[in-house]
């Protein structure tokens, strides 16, 4: 370059970036905005924002359809202002941004993300109601989404689940598919309501268990295509109670369980204004938060593009690892989970006392009787990513992950009621207050998280991306020396170190990584 | 007394009626039955009475949407005898029934959105609502549909004053028909002088809408859109308007203001407070300025630029601010913001 040309350059970046105020616009469709809601602007809503709409729908439900809100999905930008009341020191937050019921916020992210919901609770208190409105907002009117509920019972068929072969063709056909079906309604629903379904006999229960999970119905070898469609179904004892034992996949394929809380007294006038005007709330949603199909296809792209940041995953995977692992279940390094022993049909009092050596109430995984699947993960991950969007947010904030979890591994996730975490003081609760222990999990698997610095020191996520960038061009002495830093880490580690749930996670990626590396350098000295 | 025919509406469909004002009361606990029933008797009742002449199928939904849209202006307390400003009363008694077309084929849209506007109108200070009202009473049988009356009316709120609408507006002007677009624009007789026989010659439109697109303060549409001469020295800044008041006489500021300029925009700081100042031929408009908005406003220096006269009344000039369309001056004896047409942005012509 001429010395010339050096003088005339100019940085091609800004000198002193500064984030410039953008230039106030003014719409006149505003014009149409105002005292008034429902304007010719938004007309059926179609003009909204979804996850906009999809506010409207939760703020209308929370304060015009739902009696006594509780506001359990707390949130907050500063510290919030917390009391200790009683004998037992109960601690009231009044948080200090916006924070949710999730009673409704629960469902709605269900019916958004087209997933499984069930609510629990006593008898009338609001959750077949609440079912109801999910229908509502999927655009049916109120009369076909009763008609089109199902009551569990226990003299229920499968042929009142799915359908019955036409009569007069069981007698005329000459063929098996000669015979057609007379398929329920609600096979075809796009939000598909099972009411009290812990009252279905056992193996009509088989049969709901492959249109949830497969989505689709069969009867005598003619199978019917449901469409995609979110789930809510109710039940009043969550433990499978009810007239039937609820077989356990059906429970696993139910995503998020939602507790329908008490009613509170102080809220009486409205239920006696409630009866005087005869309102059904139900019957009088706003049109403007009726979601069309095709709207609700859109909610799930733009749900599915909100994205979750590695520092939050990481959180989740940490979290997740403490779980599955059990010294004692296996010889082979790989079987040492929870679930091996379960196949097995170990007793699990045997099992646990078997298990010496740990610090029994700091390890998280003593808590527990089994670990996450990868569809409570899955489940974990889309409801994150719900809530941010619903919030408004383009990524998923941890918050988002912390109020998320326990909702959906409310019946996955089970306790191990004799350990002895839950004898220590003030945790005795925790064995009622699946939520509440829940997020402690969760808030202590952060905790510890940060006291071993895994954000700024993790040597396995550095060696997982030098593998991530791939292997092409790598010779023979890089691949050595990345196998004597794996084998020289696990060195270290197994020096003194107890085994817990997530540093054997991370033995098992890094022997996934020298496996790898080997089979490599195999391939490298063979050509 | 309501007439026999809402009567038998009202009867029809009692439970959901009931459980819409029962629903408005949780929302809106000052909702009063009495207002609401007058509401009902003086307000809806002859409109509904005047669609069922025209039309009797479609009453029942003009009921419906007028008693949906009701319930939230009387319990906001914008209709009736309590009402914060007679626009809302007004538009229902005046401009409803003109529309009646476009109400019946769009009862819930029309009706809301209209109310909205009308607020609107009759809250921003500075702009014309009457005028309004008279230019919607001529766009509605123009107008094909719904969607066209309504986006015509969009147009005409700009020209009666919500100057921060001028870029949108613009653009909407362009989706209508030019009759309806130029009609939009034109004031109605009794406001501008002018005589229905000048209304402006469809075949103009062009020339106007790109006379208003490069002339900020270009307002002559009667004479076929064409501006007047006055005689006028052309290379003189003409002060077009004063806008801004002090609070104690229902304006919006505490003590004499300061113009600031960012991004191509007027800001007015009185006191702690800040506002952004859209402006042009059509009116002024003041809208709260974020913090980040007036930290990055910058004032200019007060010199006033050449061309311009200063009235005596303002005392020493305070602050000035030019843009390449308008200068906006400030005095110490003044609460108002002088605006001024920078030559060759259409500030020559005297129309209204």
């Amino acid at each position: 370059m001429a010395l010339r040309d050096l003088f005339q350059r100019l940085s091609q970046a800004p000198t002193n970036p500064h984030t410039a105020p953008v230039s106030r616009q003014f719409d006149v469709a505003d014009l149409y905005r105002g005292p008034v809601s429902d304007t010719a602007a938004t007309g059926t809503g179609g003009g909204l924002p979804l996850d906009e709409k999809l506010r409207q729908a939760y703020f209308w439900i929370v304060n015009t359809a739902i009696i006594s809100p509780h506001y359990d999905v707390e949130y907050n930008t500063e510290p919030p202002r917390s009391f200790l009341l009683g004998d037992s020191k109960s601690r009231l937050t009044l948080p200090s941004s916006q924070s949710y019921s999730s009673f409704v916020l629960l469902p709605l992210l269900t019916f958004a993300t087209r997933r499984k919901c069930l609510f629990i609770g006593g008898p009338g208190r609001g959750k077949t109601a609440s079912a109801l409105l999910m229908g509502v907002l999927g655009g049916y009117p109120v009369r076909e989404v009763r008609r089109a509920m199902l009551h569990g019972h226990p003299q229920m068929t499968i042929a009142d689940l799915l359908g019955n072969p036409l009569p007069a063709d069981l007698v005329n056909a000459q063929d098996i598919k000669d015979i057609r079906i007379a398929w329920r309604g609600w096979l075809d629903m796009r939000v598909k309501i099972i009411d009290e379904y812990n009252r279905i006999p056992t193996r009509t229960q088989s049969a709901l268990l492959t249109v949830m999970g497969d989505n689709y119905a069969e009867i005598m070898d003619h199978i019917h295509e449901c469409p995609e469609a979110a789930w809510f179904l109710t039940a009043n004892d969550d433990q499978g109670g009810g007239t039937y034992q609820v077989i356990e996949a059906l429970r696993d394929r139910i995503d998020v369980v939602v507790q329908a809380l008490a009613f509170n007294p102080r809220f009486l006038s409205d239920l006696v204004t409630r009866i005087e005007e005869r309102i059904r709330p139900e019957e009088v949603v706003p049109k403007q938060i009726i979601f069309t199909e095709t709207e609700i296809d859109r909610l799930q792209d733009e749900i599915r593009a909100v994205a979750l940041p590695v520092q939050v995953r990481r959180r989740l995977e940490f979290f997740t690892s403490q779980f599955e692992f059990c010294e004692v279940a296996g010889e082979q390094f790989e079987y040492k989970t929870k679930d091996t022993a379960r196949l097995a049909g170990v007793e699990w009092a045997t099992l646990t006392a078997r298990d010496t050596g740990r610090d029994k109430i700091k390890d998280l995984g003593c808590q527990t009787r089994n670990g996450l699947s990868v569809r409570a993960l899955m489940t974990i991950i889309h409801y994150a990513k719900a809530i941010a969007y619903f919030r408004g947010n383009p990524e998923v904030e941890l918050e988002d992950l912390r109020q998320i979890l326990p909702f959906v591994l409310f019946d996955k996730l089970v306790q191990d009621v004799d350990a002895p975490f839950f004898e220590s003081p003030g945790n005795t609760a925790f064995r009622s207050d699946r939520v509440g222990w829940l997020r402690r999990v969760f808030d202590l698997s952060c905790a510890e998280y940060d006291r071993l610095n895994l954000d700024r020191d993790d040597p396995v996520a550095q060696l997982a991306s030098e593998f991530r960038v791939g292997l092409d061009g790598v010779g023979e002495s890089e691949v050595a020396s990345r196998l004597v830093k794996i084998e020289r880490l696990i060195t270290d580690w197994a020096r003194g170190n107890k085994m817990y749930g997530h540093l054997y996670d991370d033995m098992l990626k890094l022997k996934y990584l020298h496996q790898r590396y080997t089979n490599y350098l195999r391939w490298l000295k063979s050509r | 007394m309501i007439s026999a025919v809402f009567t038998a509406i009202l009867k029809s469909g009692r439970e959901e009626f009931n459980a819409q004002y029962a629903l408005a009361k949780k929302q809106f606990p000052a909702l009063e039955a009495e207002s609401f029933s007058n509401f009902l008797q003086i307000t809806l009742d002859p409109l509904v009475v005047k669609v069922h002449s025209t039309n009797p199928e479609a009453a029942v939904a003009v009921a419906q949407a007028g008693y949906e849209v009701g319930l939230e202006l009387v319990a906001q307390r914008l209709v009736g005898a309590q009402a914060r400003h007679p626009w809302i009363q007004r538009l229902w008694e005046e401009g409803l029934p003109v529309a009646l077309t476009h109400v019946m084929a769009a009862p819930r849209e029309v009706i809301g959105a209209l109310s909205n506007a009308a607020h609107q109108l009759g809250t921003v200070p500075g702009a014309r609502p009457q005028d309004w009202l008279g230019i919607l009473t001529r766009l509605a049988p123009l107008a094909e549909s719904p969607e066209t009356f309504l986006k015509a009316g969009q147009v005409a709120a700009w020209r009666c004053g919500l100057a921060h609408y001028r870029e949108s507006a613009l653009s909407v002007a362009d989706t209508l028909p030019p009759e309806l677009a130029l009609a939009a624009l034109t004031m109605p007789e009794t406001s501008n002088g002018y005589p229905a026989s000048h209304a402006p010659d469809i075949s103009t439109w062009p020339e106007i809408r790109q006379r208003l697109q490069d002339g900020r303060w270009t307002r002559g549409l009667g004479n076929n859109g064409r501006g007047h001469s006055n005689g006028r020295d052309p290379s003189t800044s003409r002060l077009i308007r004063r806008t801004g008041a002090f609070r104690g006489f229902g304006g919006l500021f505490p003590e004499p203001p300061r113009l600031v300029v960012a991004q191509d925009q007027l800001y007015v700081r009185s006191g702690n407070d800040g506002w952004l100042l859209t402006a042009d031929a059509f009116g002024a408009t003041f809208h709260r300025a974020t913090p980040e908005e007036l930290a990055a406003a910058r004032p200019q220096i007060p010199q006033v630029p050449a061309g311009v006269e200063v009235p005596a009344d303002i005392g020493p000039v305070t602050s000035v601010a030019r843009l390449d369309h308008t200068v906006a001056i400030t005095g110490a004896l003044t609460h108002a913001v002088l605006l001024y047409a920078v030559p060759g942005h259409g500030g020559e012509d005297d129309a209204p």
